[in-house]
């Protein structure tokens, strides 16, 4: 029954993602459960599943990657790998996880491909390579805009997961393979290197107000 | 170092991940400190900042693709389940009366066969004379020699 249910959406429905938060969305069913179904090979259930979690992980890939091609391929391979791979998921209560998880991976791939195995200072939070420059931004949230687009990506991708996510230090580091400590570690010096970074911009707009 | 300290702090404590007693101890110090005070509005600022930024839009290449690729794959797995459907129907599959034939037949050869058996006159199991165990002869020697 649930499986015709399913069968009977369509990717040009309006997306269930209204707010910000993808956790604020309301589900009707759990996504362990939409997981069972897909491994029971419920096509319905994986469309379900591609429109829930599809907006978060593009826009994640998307600010990590600074590119939209490239984010557009790192989301595909995430639902091609939940395609084949569904049943090998160890954690189905865990999928939110699993789905970041191996996202970032994609995207972590691409960014390393770029790079071609050059690396900057280690103490520094900003990268050198930036998917967008920060010279001419006018506004704050554009000038934020930049700013988080030119952290490292270890330090961009844990406040991506935070701040637009809203996942907790514990799936944060179940995300990236590092302890809650060290992401609680990583979500400071990068919101201090921002907050500095920013300081002269809201500076200057407190004086113009 | 303090500051440091507190700042992380800070940091955690706008995660709604910091303690009671260490919030306590917090802001303690913010009374005391401008500097940390300023972090504080600064992460606060940062996370209006996130919270104001537009959400990419989700280009419908990527919806064809993904969908076109599950679509494919679930056509494969649906042709698969065809194929043993068609195998079984072909070349497998019996008509009901047979198979309720085949398995009346089995039956009542495998009830004949119980109950043929378990007659004695049909079975007979030859019976030897008993041995005196002693004296290696006869229990009962035919009298009269």
């Amino acid at each position: 029954m649930r499986g015709q249910l399913f069968s009977s959406l369509s990717i040009l429905d309006v997306d269930p993602h209204t707010r910000a938060h993808s956790g604020t969305t309301v589900q009707t069913t759990s996504d362990k459960e939409l997981l069972s179904l897909i491994q029971s090979g419920d096509r319905g259930a994986f469309t379900e599943l591609y429109k829930r979690y599809r907006r978060a992980l593009y826009a994640f890939c998307a600010r990590l990657l600074g590119d939209t091609q490239a984010a557009e391929d790192a989301v595909h391979e995430t639902f091609m790998k939940l395609s084949t791979e569904s049943s090998s998921i160890a954690q189905p209560a865990a999928l939110k996880s699993w789905l970041f998880t191996v996202a970032r991976n994609e995207a972590l791939m691409t960014i390393r491909g770029r790079r071609d195995g050059a690396r900057g200072d280690a103490e520094s939070v900003w990268d050198d390579e930036t998917p967008q420059s920060l010279a001419e931004k006018a506004d704050v949230g554009r000038f934020v805009q930049g700013a988080l687009s030119r952290l490292k990506v270890e330090y961009r991708e844990v406040i991506l997961l935070r701040e637009f996510e809203g996942l907790s230090y514990a799936e944060i580091a179940s995300v990236t393979g590092d302890s809650a400590s060290s992401v609680k570690s990583r979500l400071f010096k990068a919101r201090r290197a921002l907050a500095g970074k920013l300081e002269g911009v809201w500076n200057e707009e407190r004086d113009d107000k | 170092m303090k500051c440091d300290e507190m700042q992380l702090n800070i940091s955690m404590y706008v995660d709604d991940a910091l303690e009671a007693h260490s919030q306590e101890k917090m802001f303690a110090h913010l009374a005391t400190c401008r500097e940390c005070r300023m972090f504080l509005r600064r992460t606060l600022d940062l996370r209006a900042a996130f919270a104001a930024f537009p959400w990419p839009e989700v280009p419908l290449s990527l919806d064809r693709r993904v969908m076109a690729k599950h679509l494919k794959r679930g056509k494969s797995l649906k042709g698969a389940t065809e194929k043993i459907r068609m195998l079984w129907s072909h070349r497998l599959s019996v008509p009901l009366p047979s198979a309720a034939l085949v398995a009346l037949a089995l039956i009542t050869v495998t009830v004949l066969s119980i109950s043929l058996l378990q007659r004695p006159d049909v079975v007979s199991v030859p019976c030897l004379p008993a041995v005196d165990v002693y004296a290696g002869q006869p229990a009962n020697p035919v009298q009269g020699n």
